[in-house]
């Protein structure tokens, strides 16, 4: 089933055996259309937040940013790359990793196509593809002489000649917006041409299609059109809670994007996740020994999993930590009254009682099959798991680690033997990133970093979802890209 | 200058004493800058900080290659063509009626070649695509162009580009209805509506020099809007 609702799950639970195409991730630097330095700054964080979640799952790989779409193409192809996806600065994908799917399966089955896009075929104008995002086959852009993707254009003396073109009945989400678009006998001469019309009109040329983005493709991706009323963007970007601001807001695209952060933000005080979101990286066994003592974000099974991974025995202790209450009040209720089988129906009776962030009553089983498949082998075997696990001493701590580490550490430094420690994707989520600028994140990450001891077992991700494991005890850091853009008169 | 003249501009002179002042909504609209607000120039602040002194310094260079420039309204009005069917290229319309033919023809001109630092502007900092024709206009010490008007009403909106690369103290420029344009003597770019008549009286003792661009944005929209909107807003907090 399709989710429609949640903003990043089924990242989960994603597959992504099927992605055997190589595929360029790059970014278009569209920031002299964005006439404000804070939105600029924050939608290039933002869109490389999405594509690092891509990134970082191997689905694909970056291969960076600039205004010119040839450079960008240029470069994926360089690189080994089959298929190019652009994304316009501003472009918000939490899904992108099913937009790469859907893109590698679309190559699959049509192996010499030229370009996917947003077709634009408004009256009067010759048409063109939004450059919000462009997927591009680049041996086909190859064939064609790679070609850059020309900005719309204005005409009164040099109108251009263009091969006619003749388009779908079927229209995607706006009468000028056809399924898919065409050539057609003869020329037509225009005086205004949307951007990337040099490349429909080279398409026709060569006989080739070019397809609109399905329905499903759209689903996973919206663009924040920062270039439209950017300063009001920039107050709503930074006040969330503010409802009449946010109603005041034009662009649909742009309120409708804020109008689901905010309702986000609105619960997160007394969120729950009833699964985990992540992604499971590094899972395998990482303690030297049983562990004696659990600190553990409080959300999902992965407690369990990774406890009964590393070994426990009955006098293991288990911390739970959240910076909500909700969350550490949903653990308990859970510990003192479900028994282990069948957690979709014990949701379905208290969920009342919890703000579960993406997760909804029509995937509770979904999701809790998929779980006790994919992690636990079969429910008898959770539930033997789970009978273990109750009897464990647990504490509880409302911390926000990433404002206050030096609580976690003070409580771990208390407890005594093999301490794990699982960050879950706190740093990295994409709620942190949206209200706190990169660079003090990362600040805040490098201060927490620091306080970790060295007898520590550590799952979970760094602010740029790289295992921490990896990042602190292999020394594998990563920085985050800094913003600057290819403009060169901003 | 004779009598007539004379009279003609110094009575156009006093009815346009008054300093224009720009009203600035708050949202910028390109179209409604460009078509709609009926403003007779607007200044491209954007460009304030480009090498004018050094483009004087190339056309002061070339200052006895200018052409005599409609000599039946003005006097002392020279100008030399940087690009266009020759150094002294005059509006394309009189060149026939195939204009398709006549833009195919347009070029640098030797001019270009020998001002590199304005041809490096035109090529890589001025917002459009093509260029139709590119001009130093000079205006002698005493020198004048009678009020005129290049386009009908029906063409009313901000167009061509009229750069100062000098604007010497005496000198003025003057849009009938609207008063005097604020050139710059260091250099000052400013987008016109020539369907306003508009005159010019260097009551200086030096030379004044202006380049005058006529372009087709044609792909270069977004680059064209750029310099627009941040001339507009650096306009509205300068109260230029």
């Amino acid at each position: 089933m399709r989710d429609y609702n949640s903003i990043a799950s089924g990242e989960r639970y994603f597959d992504p055996s099927d992605i055997t195409v190589s595929v360029g991730l790059a970014m278009l630097d569209i920031s002299r259309d964005i006439p404000n330095t804070f939105v600029r700054q924050r939608c290039f964080d933002l869109t490389y937040w999405m594509i690092n979640q891509s990134t970082k799952k191997q689905l694909a790989d970056y291969r960076g940013f600039h205004h010119s779409v040839a450079e960008l193409l240029e470069r994926s192809l360089t690189a080994g790359d089959k298929v190019c996806v652009i994304l316009a600065q501003g472009l918000m994908a939490p899904r992108l990793y099913k937009i790469i799917s859907n893109v590698v399966n679309y190559y699959k089955q049509h192996s010499d196509f030229f370009v996917i896009g947003h077709i634009m075929a408004h009256n009067g104008r010759y048409p063109g593809l939004h450059r919000q995002m462009l997927v591009v086959n680049l041996e086909t852009w190859q064939r064609l002489g790679k070609p850059e993707f020309l900005e719309q254009g204005i005409f009164w003396d040099r109108k251009q000649t263009y091969p006619n073109y003749t388009v779908s009945e079927n229209t995607m989400s706006a009468d000028y917006t056809p399924a898919w678009i065409e050539g057609a006998d003869g020329h037509g001469v225009f005086d205004i041409v949307e951007d990337g019309s040099n490349w429909l009109a080279l398409a026709f040329e060569n006989n080739i299609r070019v397809d609109n983005f399905d329905f499903e493709t759209r689903e996973c991706k919206c663009f924040l059109y920062p270039y439209d009323n950017p300063d009001k963007l920039e107050q709503a970007w930074k006040n969330l809670h503010d409802e009449q601001l946010i109603d005041s807001i034009t662009n649909y695209t742009q309120r409708a994007w804020l109008r689901k952060l905010a309702y986000q933000e609105f619960i997160e005080k007394n969120r729950v996740y009833a699964y985990n979101t992540e992604r499971l990286s590094g899972e395998g066994v990482r303690s030297p020994g049983p562990v004696d003592s659990m600190f553990s974000a409080a959300a999902g099974f992965k407690t369990v999993a990774l406890l009964r991974n590393n070994k426990f025995h009955e006098d293991t202790i288990v911390n739970y930590f959240d910076w909500c209450n909700s969350s550490i009040n949903f653990k308990k209720h859970l510990l003192e009254t479900w028994d282990g089988i069948d957690f979709d129906k014990w949701l379905l009776e208290h969920d009342l009682e919890y703000n579960f962030s993406s997760t909804y009553r029509g995937n509770y089983k979904e999701f809790w099959d998929r779980e006790i498949k994919k992690e636990f082998s079969s429910a008898k075997e959770f539930k033997e798991l789970w009978d273990r696990y109750c009897k464990l001493k647990h504490n509880f701590f409302v911390i926000d680690i990433v404002n206050e580490p030096e609580k976690l550490f003070a409580e771990i430094a208390k407890q005594s033997g093999t301490k794990v420690l699982w960050t879950t994707n706190i740093w990295p989520s994409m709620q942190l990133h949206w209200n706190v600028s990169i660079d003090v994140i990362e600040e805040k990450y490098l201060q927490f970093e620091s306080l970790i001891p060295d007898d520590l077992v550590i799952y979970g991700q760094d602010y740029l979802a790289n295992d921490i494991q990896m990042r602190v005890r292999e020394g594998r850091r990563e920085t985050h890209p800094i913003y600057e853009t290819t403009w060169k008169r901003l | 200058m004779n009598d007539k003249h004379k009279e003609i501009l110094e009575r156009l002179w006093e009815k346009n004493s008054k300093l224009y002042q720009h009203q600035y909504p708050d949202m910028f609209d390109p179209k409604w800058t460009i078509i709609e607000s009926g403003w007779p120039w607007l200044k491209l602040s954007s460009l304030n900080n480009q090498p004018f002194g050094e483009m004087l310094k190339e056309a002061e260079a070339l200052i006895d290659n200018f052409k005599p420039h409609r000599e039946d309204y003005g006097q002392g009005w020279r100008s030399l063509t940087l690009y266009g069917l020759n150094d002294d290229t005059q509006s394309l319309d009189q060149y026939g009626k195939d204009r398709n033919q006549v833009l195919s023809q347009l070029d640098w001109t030797w001019v270009a070649d020998k001002c590199p630092v304005t041809k490096k502007f035109l090529k890589e900092v001025w917002p459009a695509e093509f260029l139709n024709r590119v001009r130093f206009m000079l205006v002698e010490p005493g020198g004048y162009v009678l009020p005129h008007r290049d386009r009908p009403d029906d063409q009313k909106r901000l167009s061509v580009c009229n750069i100062s690369l000098n604007n010497p103290q005496g000198c003025e420029f003057v849009m009938d209805g609207f008063g005097k344009v604020p050139f710059d003597n260091n250099g000052s770019a400013f987008l016109m509506d020539i369907s306003n008549f508009h005159s010019v009286w260097n009551r200086s003792d030096k030379p004044r020099i202006h380049m005058i661009i006529h372009y087709e944005i044609g792909r270069r929209l977004r680059d064209f809007f750029y310099e627009l909107r941040t001339s507009y807003y650096t306009n509205r907090e300068n109260n230029a």
